[in-house]
């Protein structure tokens, strides 16, 4: 059993994916003839789930939109592709995952520029001047008091723990459909969320340390 | 069992998918090792505080779905300037006499009819609920025309408002057609199909963009000249389907992200407006 879950959580959780599956092919079937309207039905069937989704890995409304927005542009470029070998949101969740990763990884070239890059100026080259992309101290003490501590711990996972921690313990998706959705055997998908795990609980023991030595 | 092979099997532990042999080693290894122990439990501990996650309500955007279309559309439109003549581009140009402002590629005057095995729907869209169907849709980036009469049927093409057509093509029966659509000229054009010995069917009009970008504005006019304006503006074909009153009076913006919103705005729920494959615009009795 699912650690923090029940077995009729986990039950109703699959019988919805499949009535939601069944329907899916149907807007599938239509959105790949060419037919709009029926990808803006997939949309709006989705949608709510997915932010949900990219919300819990960005922690920020503005990206997450970003990534759903990015994601379902992705969806429609690939549905011709697309063959239903997979459940539609196990696929949705493999693209908004990648979405996301891609997003970071942009922000991490874009930040890695910026510190390395010099200015010429009529004295010389200088250093560039970086804006703290962070937060302030009040801003951050807003964002604790709103976290939970496992949140906060979630954050400081690496991006493709977080995902598959989210993926598992948040959105209920099984070791099968996470195998799927990031293309791992099932063994891996198994091995590194023990990995996942152990590291979030090293984080919330050390969180804990540093609060109680506050 | 080593404290570090233990922590390996903290998950499948906690799920109880462990061996029953190695279950009783871990089980040993918690009850002896008191470091172990507390490790585990802590380890249980924060996966039970994510279900804490699974609870907390995360407001979504109002306007997500609206936000989400906008984005696919600027993305298509994106596309379509990147590569304006992309449809057009690869055509192959067949000359035809003259007057022939939209060409049928392929084709000839005196049509001698290709035949396919059956006519493929994938991608078009019938443009009269008539059993002999006409249809017209994008293949391969190109244009097509298609038509399956069920007896001997000509179809004749004419560039709007011109009377003589520039093309006929006979389809025998049991026989189909296929014919792509291309416009040379630099100007968007409007071409009327129709199927002769079928009065009760509408001609299906199609304006197609020429090879020039244009600069469409905000206006009046009939439907066909809405048709115009919206296929060069957009730069996409569109179809009027079957109407009756192609003459009808129209008032149009153009300033909507693509063709289809365009549409809809102008038309006000007084035809149906549907984009299928390749951005094809066909245009609706609702």
């Amino acid at each position: 059993m699912r650690p923090g879950t029940t077995h009729l959580e986990r039950s109703s959780h699959l019988k919805a994916m499949s009535e939601r599956y069944l329907d899916d092919s149907m807007l599938i079937q239509r959105s790949q003839a060419g037919d709009r309207s029926a990808f803006d039905s997939l949309i709006s069937k989705h949608s709510a789930r997915a932010y949900q989704y990219a919300f819990r890995l960005t922690h920020s409304a503005e990206e997450a939109a970003d990534v759903v927005g990015d994601a379902f542009v992705r969806v429609y470029n690939a549905l011709p592709n697309f063959k239903g070998q997979s459940a539609f949101t196990t696929w949705l969740y493999r693209i908004l995952t990648n979405c996301y990763l891609d997003i970071r990884k942009k922000e991490r070239n874009r930040q890695t520029v910026s510190l390395e890059a010099a200015l010429q100026t009529n004295e010389g080259e200088v250093e560039r001047q970086v804006e703290d992309p962070g937060k302030s101290p009040f801003e951050e003490s807003i964002r604790d008091a709103r976290e939970t501590t496992v949140e906060s711990a979630l954050r400081e996972l690496p991006e493709y723990q977080k995902a598959m921690i989210v993926m598992y313990h948040v959105e209920m998706l099984s070791y099968e459909e996470i195998s799927a959705a990031l293309d791992l055997p099932l063994g891996t998908v198994k091995s590194r969320l023990n990995r996942a795990r152990l590291s979030l609980r090293d984080i919330l023991m050390r969180n804990e340390e540093l609060f109680l030595s506050r | 069992m080593t404290h570090e092979k233990a922590r390996e099997f903290f998950s499948a532990y906690l799920e109880g998918n462990l061996e029953p042999g190695l279950r009783l080693g871990f089980e040993q290894s918690l009850s002896t090792d008191a470091a172990l122990r507390a490790e585990y439990d802590r380890f249980a501990a924060a996966l039970n505080q994510l279900a804490s996650m699974r609870e907390a309500s995360i407001e979504i955007p109002y306007d997500l779905d609206e936000r989400i279309g906008a984005r696919l559309d600027r993305h298509l439109w994106e596309q379509k300037q990147v590569a304006p003549k992309a449809w057009y581009g690869r055509l192959r140009i067949v000359a035809f006499a003259g007057l022939a402002t939209v060409l049928l590629v392929g084709a000839a005057i005196s049509i001698k009819n290709r035949d396919v095995s059956g006519p493929s729907v994938a991608g078009v869209i019938p443009l009269s609920p008539q059993s002999e169907q006409l249809s017209v849709g994008v293949k391969q980036d190109q244009l097509t025309v298609e038509f399956a009469p069920q007896s001997r049927k000509t179809v004749v093409f004419r560039t709007e408002p011109d009377t003589k057509p520039f093309a006929e093509v006979t389809v025998e029966k049991t026989t189909s057609m296929r014919r792509q659509l291309v416009n040379n000229n630099p100007e968007t054009d409007l071409v009327s199909i129709q199927v002769l010995d079928a009065p009760k069917v509408e001609a299906v009009l199609v304006a197609i963009p020429g090879v020039r970008s244009e600069k469409a504005k905000a206006g009046s006019g009939t439907l066909e000249e809405f048709a115009k304006a919206l296929a060069a503006k957009y730069r996409v074909p569109v179809v009027l389907n079957g109407l009756k009153d192609p003459l009808a009076q129209v008032t149009w913006d153009l300033d909507a992200p693509d063709a289809r919103r365009a549409a809809e705005a102008a038309l006000k729920g007084s035809y149906s407006v549907d984009t299928r494959e390749g951005n094809l615009v066909t245009i609706s009795r609702s």
